[in-house]
């Protein structure tokens, strides 16, 4: 840190907003830190740090109402894992809390950290995405704050829509109907926690009689930004998935994911497992297999 | 033997406490923070240092190359600067020094110093240096080549029923200690004294004195150091050298302290490897003889190479008796970060090779890999390739029969084989491998491996490790040694030792710090040999001192007492250590290590007792790959370790579990590539190594086969586990896929390619 940068604790929401109408950008937002402790030149140069875990709105809420759930920005994931309610209506974005580094981790870092991070390997928003969560994003102008979804949000590594003074207030998660829902979140990285992921995929979908009648399917780290997979659901709704069908859809996630060679992994690694890895989830949630 | 929980780690106590110090948390007056400005080129030629006059250069204090008079550190052959000159060979090398009272200063400096550079051809290929154009290091940049022969390996070729030939590689690897490299320097008037995170402080104090041409006095002190795996041996030389020019410069002391970002890019890694192996067997399997070629990539500088190439080249026919035997080996120059010690040094890459070329005579003859590797193993009386005949400790033949047994090798490698045959068949056919969800590959591999305790060749005998002990006036034995502790547990070893050669309780023992001012020296803290070598020393001073206290009480009191269990004893009274010893306090003992003249070593033909003796290990692990996502796991580990006499049970288990899930981390997890001849890796985020969530389920056990000169017969055992590893899990490779892995590492990414070869192959 700087020797003149500024912190600041606001406790709610009012006092945050208006420190932010108050100073000058640029700001630092600090949930959990977990990705502002590593990245050293950014933390450095930080100015005027704000630090989201002391305003009780963002730190504390998990709001469960009947259709949805509201998690603040700076609930950490542990809290999240931990809720009774979200690990039965939402047991997809448990396991993705609970493969996210470690235990340490689990503790401090948050799903606004996540997103705002903006990192194609965080291994929350695919299932965000599936999730179709809503992102809200503050200062709210007349009380009402803006409504994003995750793909809108991020633009590129490290790259978001969010201005100067906007941050990520809550995210809020619809329940889905549970009545025939098949969901399955897999991270690929080099070792069993504290990993990077190569890639990661989730899909979320429901079944009747047999019968696809949606599926929601997201990958990370396999391109510059987290997008559904819209192509290769269309391959699969409404039809009754055989070895054939998912074949098709396995060559089409193939297609609709650009991912590339770096140090944690090679291009064609990525594509072609992002690409078994489905068939995998499918073939199991079908019980499919080679009889 | 079983674990004993009153013997504890000595050092363990103030490390849960927080109080141990380690460099960084000492608080010293002053201090300034020093780094360097690094060549980004991995070869270049210097035309010009600039220093922006808009900067007020007074706020700090510059070194550069030219004001060094003797500017080489001192080591194996002086041709690495402290800072480069003329000529950079790395990317990473030292240009300039520069030194600052705080770190922002430093940084703002150092963006106002300009080098330009002139970039030079470079090679990095260790296979291509040879014959470069590229000079680094003498004409043909090769810092020593060894030939061993045995034999006549004619006789082996024309006898051979096969001629099995093998190429294999290993990669760099890094150290990755808790704690970053760190050292201070302190100027006096005509001292400098140097205080740091080190394994070897008086090879800084020599590598010093060289630099200052004996104008200053140098004092080395070790700090508490967080781990080392060789990394501290060789490095801090160079890193207190920088250190010492900035601190007598500035006048104040200086902290050179490098982020793990600094650590990781520019400190030493293990030597990458080349292999070119010829095996002659007959149809049994039964090796005739061995043609092996080897390289190791030392870098830009030659450090420790030409003495881990020894190393490598002395192991390199493994646990095998072989007969015919010829091995040509370089260490060759590459314009990368100079290559250094670490645990193993050259072992493992030599154990490797021989362990895959075992495996591909296996594959060649239809044998299981165990069958061919007992059929070879050494025995008590046979020779090694340097025609040193095993006399005492040997171990191979009982330490595999062991691990296979306990194990269960032989019926798992049928029923794994038998369940992976339909898996392979539907993955190389190109459909959905799994039947069921949880359906996995299985692999089960093993190795042997051997470990040279102590010095090579002649190193022990040149070193002359010396210890004195000393009773203080409570008493209470002190021991002055120049041995480290940097989390292996040499302390506790120490004071065991001596403990147990007197008979008295491990709290009566007092270790003085490791301050060159004040200990002798006893050698570094390498090559497995602080418990065998300084600790056979402590015996006999032990036993001096014994004789010594005895003598003394007897001529006094007129009586004749005798020794036991702890106390003086002569029929009348019992009279305890400590009493005794208070009364003759100052009375001190001096011991100096050569090897019993029976070990004998040539080290220009490269004959004779390459070690006094010799560790023995064997390994299995079980090895899963995911058919879908070709993730790697070792599911567990099996090994027997024979290392004479565990000197500290526990602990010694824990050297076991700890190096080998390190050399788990070499065969599948870590890797380190070059990018314009910079290591591509900044720190834990993207250099992997195996966590505790990847700890195979470990099964140890220990054998004891005493080696008579040893302490209690105690060998060499900080590097053995670490040697095995590797070759025991990329034999489970072979053994699921029938392929051969012959480079190090291993990742799924590789797996995946290996599969669709096979697939185009089988298409
Ligand atoms: C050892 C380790 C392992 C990790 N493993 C994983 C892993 O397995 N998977 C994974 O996805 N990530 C992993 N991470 C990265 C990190 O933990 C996650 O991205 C985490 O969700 C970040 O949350 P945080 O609260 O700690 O973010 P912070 O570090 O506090 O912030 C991250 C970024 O987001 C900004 N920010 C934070 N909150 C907001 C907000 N509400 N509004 C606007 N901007 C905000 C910050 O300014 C900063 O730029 C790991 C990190 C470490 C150190």
């Amino acid at each position: 840190m700087s020797k003149n940068n500024t912190v600041f604790r606001p406790r709610d929401l009012k006092e945050l907003d208006r420190i932010i109408e108050q100073n000058v950008p640029p700001f630092t937002f600090v949930a959990g830190a977990t990705d502002l402790m590593v990245q050293t030149e950014r933390w450095r140069a930080a100015a005027n740090l704000i630090d989201l875990t002391s305003v009780s709105e963002l730190h504390e809420t998990l709001g469960v109402k009947d259709s949805s759930v509201r998690i603040g920005a700076a609930v950490p994931y542990s809290r999240i894992i931990k809720n009774s309610v979200v690990r039965e209506l939402l047991p997809i974005l448990v396991e993705a809390c609970r493969q996210i580094g470690s235990v340490q981790i689990q503790n401090r870092g948050t799903l606004g950290g996540n997103i705002a991070n903006a990192s194609p390997a965080g291994d929350s928003l695919p299932v965000l995405a599936v999730l179709d969560a809503n992102i809200w994003i503050g200062p709210a102008r007349n009380g009402k704050f803006t409504i994003k979804k995750i793909d809108e949000i991020m633009t590129g590594p490290g790259q978001t829509i969010l201005g100067e003074k906007q941050y990520i207030a809550f995210i809020e998660i619809p329940f889905h109907e549970r009545e025939g829902q098949f969901w399955a979140f897999r991270k690929v990285g080099q070792r069993s926690a504290l990993a990077i992921s190569k890639l990661n995929l989730a899909v979320l979908g429901w079944l009747n009689d047999g019968i696809v009648k949606d599926i929601r399917i997201c990958s990370g780290s396999v391109a510059p930004q987290i997008n559904r997979h819209r192509r290769t659901e269309e391959i699969l709704r409404d039809k009754k998935p055989d070895e054939k069908l998912i074949e098709q859809a396995c060559q089409m996630i193939r297609r609709e994911i650009s991912p590339i060679s770096d140090i944690r992994s090679t291009e064609e690694y990525r594509r072609h497992t992002t690409a078994e890895v489905l068939r995998d989830i499918l073939y199991q949630t079908f019980a499919i297999y080679d009889l | 033997m079983k674990a004993n929980p009153n013997d504890f780690r000595v050092d363990a106590v103030g490390k849960l406490r927080a109080e141990t110090r380690y460099i960084r948390d000492e608080k010293i007056p002053g201090l300034w923070f020093g780094a360097a400005i690094r060549s980004p080129l991995p070869r270049a030629r210097i035309k010009s240092i600039t220093f922006d006059k808009n900067f007020d250069w007074n706020r700090v204090t510059v070194v550069t190359a030219k004001e060094i008079a003797n500017n080489y550190v001192a080591m194996l052959e002086n041709d690495m600067p402290f800072l480069a000159e003329e000529i950079v060979n790395y990317a990473g090398e030292p240009v300039v020094l520069i030194a600052a009272a705080d770190k922002e200063t430093l940084r703002e400096a150092g963006e106002h110093v300009k080098v330009n550079y002139e970039p030079l051809p470079y090679v990095l290929d260790m296979l291509q240096s040879e014959n470069s154009d590229v000079k680094i290091f003498g004409e043909r940049n090769i810092f020593k080549e060894i030939r061993i022969e045995k034999g006549n390996i004619e006789q082996a070729r024309q006898n051979a029923f096969a001629i099995v030939e093998l190429e294999s590689e290993t990669g760099f690897q890094e150290h990755l200690y808790l704690e970053p490299q760190g050292v201070v320097a302190i100027p006096e008037e005509d001292r400098v004294i140097i205080k740091g995170s080190m394994q070897c402080p008086y090879y800084i104090k020599a590598a010093l004195d060289e630099m200052f041409g004996g104008k200053k006095h140098v004092t080395v002190i070790q700090a508490a150091t967080g781990g080392a795996f060789g990394g501290k041996e060789d490095f801090p030389s160079l890193l207190a050298g920088h250190a010492a020019l900035l601190a007598v410069k500035s006048g104040h002391p200086v902290a050179m302290f490098f982020d793990r970002e600094e650590d990781v890019r520019v400190t030493t890694k293990r030597h990458p490897s080349y292999h070119k192996d010829i095996a002659y067997v007959d149809k049994n399997g039964r090796i005739l003889g061995l043609d092996l070629t080897i390289y190791l990539d030392g870098g830009a500088y030659c450090t420790l190479s030409q003495v881990v190439l020894a190393r490598s080249a002395l192991t390199a026919t493994g646990c095998y008796h072989v007969p015919h035997v010829r091995i040509l080996a370089k260490a060759v120059a590459t314009n990368t970060v100079p290559s250094g010690a670490f645990r193993g040094f050259g072992g493992p890459q030599a154990v490797f090779a021989i362990e895959m070329l075992i495996e591909e005579i296996a594959h060649r003859l239809n044998l299981r890999p165990d069958q061919v590797r007992r059929l070879n193993l050494i025995k008590e009386g046979q020779s090694t390739a340097t025609g040193q005949i095993l006399r005492y400790s040997v171990s191979a033949e009982e330490t595999f029969t062991d691990v296979l047994e306990r194990s269960d090798y032989v019926r798992k490698y049928n029923t794994y084989k038998k369940g992976n045959a339909p898996i392979l068949e539907r993955l190389l056919k190109g459909v959905y491998p799994k039947k069921n969800a949880d359906d996995m590959l299985k692999g089960i591999g093993l190795s042997v491996s051997l470990h040279g305790a102590g010095f090579t060749g002649t190193g022990e005998n040149r070193i002359k490790g010396k210890i004195r002990v000393e009773i203080n006036k409570e008493g209470m034995p002190v021991i002055f040694s120049s041995q480290t502790e940097m989390g292996q547990g040499e302390e506790t070893a120490l004071k065991n030792i001596l403990a147990k050669t007197l008979s008295i309780d491990r709290e009566l023992i007092l270790l003085t710090e490791v301050n060159t001012d004040l200990v002798p020296n006893s050698g570094p803290t390498v090559a497995s040999r602080t418990t065998m070598v300084v600790g056979s020393l402590l015996v006999e001073a032990g036993k001096e001192i014994i004789s010594r206290l005895t003598k003394k009480l007897n001529s006094e009191t007129g009586k004749s007492f005798e020794y036991r269990l702890g106390y003086f004893y002569d029929g009348e009274q019992i009279i305890s250590f400590r009493e005794v010893a208070q009364k003759y306090a100052g009375l001190f003992v001096e011991k100096q290590y050569s090897h019993p003249p029976v070990i004998k070593f040539d080290d220009i033909r490269w004959k004779g007792d390459a070690y006094p003796v010799f560790s023995w290990a064997a390994a299995v692990a079980e090895v899963e790959v995911d058919p879908v996502t070709f993730e790697i796991s070792v599911a567990r580990y099996f090994t027997t370790h024979e290392i004479g006499k565990a000197i500290n049970y526990d602990q010694a288990i824990a050297q076991i579990q700890g190096g080998s899930l390190q050399g788990i981390g070499y065969a599948i997890y870590e890797k380190v590539g070059l990018k314009n001849g910079y290591f591509d890796i900044t720190g834990f985020t993207d250099y992997i190594i195996p966590s505790s969530a990847d700890m195979p389920e470990m099964d140890v056990k220990i054998l004891e086969n005493p080696y008579p000169f040893g302490p209690f017969g105690a060998k060499g055992l900080g590097e053995l586990p670490f040697v095995g590893a590797a070759p025991a899990v990329i034999s489970a490779l072979w053994m699921i896929f029938n392929y051969p892995f012959t480079r190090l590492p291993v990742m799924p990414e590789d797996l995946f390619s290996v599969v669709r070869t096979l697939k185009e192959k089988g298409a």
